[in-house]
């Protein structure tokens, strides 16, 4: 039975990982392009991007584009994975047989 | 942790609510067509309809329009998602110069109606290709239509290819970049 992800539960990381689960496994979104798609402040979301990073679900790549520092963010399989088996947990709670939200 | 029905009915609204807005950005690869599709139109008609030596004057504005928006439309599109599989562009290119030597050895194109028969073909061709690299189901069907129907006229309508060519490959581009655009802004 799949188990609610303390980390990715939190509503502007599971938004991240829907952004970056929902991406193709060799693509990458810019941080500009999280930070306009969600509407948050450059702080918060690094600040969240952080926690996803030190949980391993998230791979950061810093580079250069024509001199600009760009950065890029992609999920990793740990990271599919456990968003996948997050919403698959969401899905049972709202079927009414998690063994949590039942008990 | 304890998570009630309403507060996952609310997570699960969330993502698609953001994998919805996602689909914008998406949606966007749909101008590629719209612009590729007038320049094949106004190209094809200018082929059709006016004296050989005013047809470059045609092609070559609307094909170097097409170029320039094609390339603020890649580069706005790269600053938002990029891939890191490099080896998958080189593939694409790969089966690209591949079938262009193939084609270009059964086909050996000659002259005008052939020539352009052999490049709409090509381009098709990496429609379907980047269609199953990015499993885009739309983009197969989408090319391998056009791909067809420009067959059709060449061999049954020969007189008036150019004709059917602009109207029913380069607006069906037009049509099918729309749809993408609709579907997902």
């Amino acid at each position: 039975m799949a188990e609610i992800n303390e980390i990715i539960h939190q509503p502007v990381r599971l938004r991240i990982m829907a952004v970056l689960s929902g991406l193709g496994c060799e693509s990458q979104a810019s941080f500009t392009y999280l930070k306009d798609l969600l509407d948050l402040t450059d702080g918060n979301l690094g600040a969240h991007l952080r926690k996803l990073e030190e949980a391993g679900y998230i791979n950061i790549t810093k580079t250069f584009v024509n001199n600009k520092p760009q950065t890029y963010v992609e999920a990793t399989r740990a990271g599919r994975k456990a968003f996948s088996e997050h919403v698959a947990a969401l899905e049972e709670i709202l079927k009414g047989n998690h063994h949590e939200a039942s008990s | 942790m304890n998570i009630s029905p309403e507060e996952a009915q609310a997570s699960l609204a969330a993502i698609q609510q953001t994998q919805s807005q996602m689909r914008k950005l998406a949606g966007l690869n749909g101008y590629f067509l719209i612009i590729w599709g007038l320049v094949w139109f106004f190209g094809c008609l200018a082929n059709q309809f006016l004296p050989l030596g005013y047809v470059g004057w045609i092609w070559g504005p609307f094909s170097t329009v097409g170029w320039i928006l094609s390339a603020i439309l890649g580069i706005y599109l790269g600053r938002q998602t990029r891939s890191t599989f490099d080896s998958r562009i080189g593939f694409f290119f790969l089966a690209l110069f591949g079938f262009m030597g193939l084609w270009f050895l059964i086909m050996q194109p000659i002259g005008i109606k052939q020539g352009v028969l052999f490049f709409l073909t090509i381009t098709m061709f990496g429609g379907v290709v980047a269609g199953i690299m990015s499993r885009a189901v739309s983009s197969i069907i989408g090319s391998l239509t056009v791909a067809a129907l420009a067959l059709v006229g060449y061999y049954l309508l020969p007189a008036y290819f150019f004709l059917w060519v602009a109207i029913f490959c380069g607006l069906t581009m037009v049509g099918i970049g729309l749809v993408i655009r609709l579907r997902w802004r």
